[in-house]
């Protein structure tokens, strides 16, 4: 496999989409090809930086309180929230 | 606040004590995927608030049917994308800019290894740090909505092809056609959030 065939299967490749032979063969020429590894490496850092920002984000603790008091007044049959 | 605010209780006839502490468990479990997801659907928080209490009504609705110990992360991603289009795309379409040139896979790789100032240092870690929070949440809320739903359900939520076919409801093709446009797309943007980035700070 050359650089071109591997640089069109890398994302497909690190998202672990691949059959297994091709996904052996891209794997085999990443390891070799000094160039292909870099686009490989800088991908992956780059799938980290914006998992990490984005995991960030949390629920506010009011959307969590305001959920779960919907989910108990309804256990108790009330229908207090209802008009809300 | 159409429908989100609603109480769970008008749907709720006859369902038992069990199945509420199980649908519990599975708020507690998905609440911060969920709203983080809507925050980058809607870009707003509390629209995104709307967003995911919709979600877990509408999906309280049909926890009946929803069948114990299969995926429920999915299944619920399913019900926020759906709310997502139902709410918000029939008010304001977007383009889906399906013309777009296509740059390569590797433009920002490409652009940051053949760059002088980053391959001097011998080191495009350099650039990597330097890639700031804002510009992330600014590039990926620029991103058409159907790329950008692909982008947050694969890069961030880690969704396979095959889920996100069924989440969204759309061929396998699509899905991968979608996604790389998208990643496209975003390098393009924070290569460029850099650039204007190093000239504001003199770099």
């Amino acid at each position: 496999m050359d650089c071109e065939q591997v640089i069109r299967l890398l994302w497909t490749w690190l998202d672990r989409e691949l059959e297994v032979e091709v996904s052996q063969e891209v794997e085999e020429h990443v390891r070799a090809c000094l160039r292909c590894k870099e686009h490989a490496d800088f991908e992956r850092r780059l799938r980290e930086i914006i998992q990490t920002c984005c995991k960030k984000d949390k629920a506010p603790a009011g959307l969590r309180a305001r959920l779960l008091a919907l989910l108990a007044e309804s256990s108790h049959g009330g229908d207090a929230l209802s008009g809300h | 606040m159409d429908g989100a605010g609603r109480s769970f209780t008008e749907m709720d006839q006859g369902r038992n004590r069990g199945a509420q502490e199980r649908y519990e468990a599975m708020v507690e479990e998905f609440l911060d995927p969920l709203y983080r997801t809507a925050l980058r659907l809607t870009g707003h928080r509390s629209d995104a608030e709307d967003l995911v209490q919709e979600t877990f009504l509408r999906a309280w609705r049909s926890f009946d049917r929803f069948q114990e110990g299969t995926n429920a992360r999915a299944w619920l991603f399913k019900i926020l994308m759906n709310a997502y289009i139902d709410r918000y795309r029939r008010s304001h379409r977007e383009p889906e800019r399906v013309d777009q040139e296509d740059i390569g896979e590797f433009y920002l790789s490409n652009r940051v290894h053949g760059s002088t100032e980053f391959s001097e240092r011998g080191n495009p870690e350099a650039f990597i740090e330097r890639i700031m929070d804002e510009h992330v949440r600014k590039a990926l809320s620029q991103l058409p909505a159907p790329f950008r739903m692909a982008v947050v359900l694969a890069d961030i939520e880690g969704f396979s092809y095959k889920e996100i076919s069924e989440i969204l409801d759309i061929p396998l093709g699509t899905v991968m056609s979608r996604l790389h446009r998208g990643r496209q797309q975003l390098r393009q943007a924070l290569w460029e959030y850099a650039m204007e980035n190093r000239r504001v700070s003199g770099e």
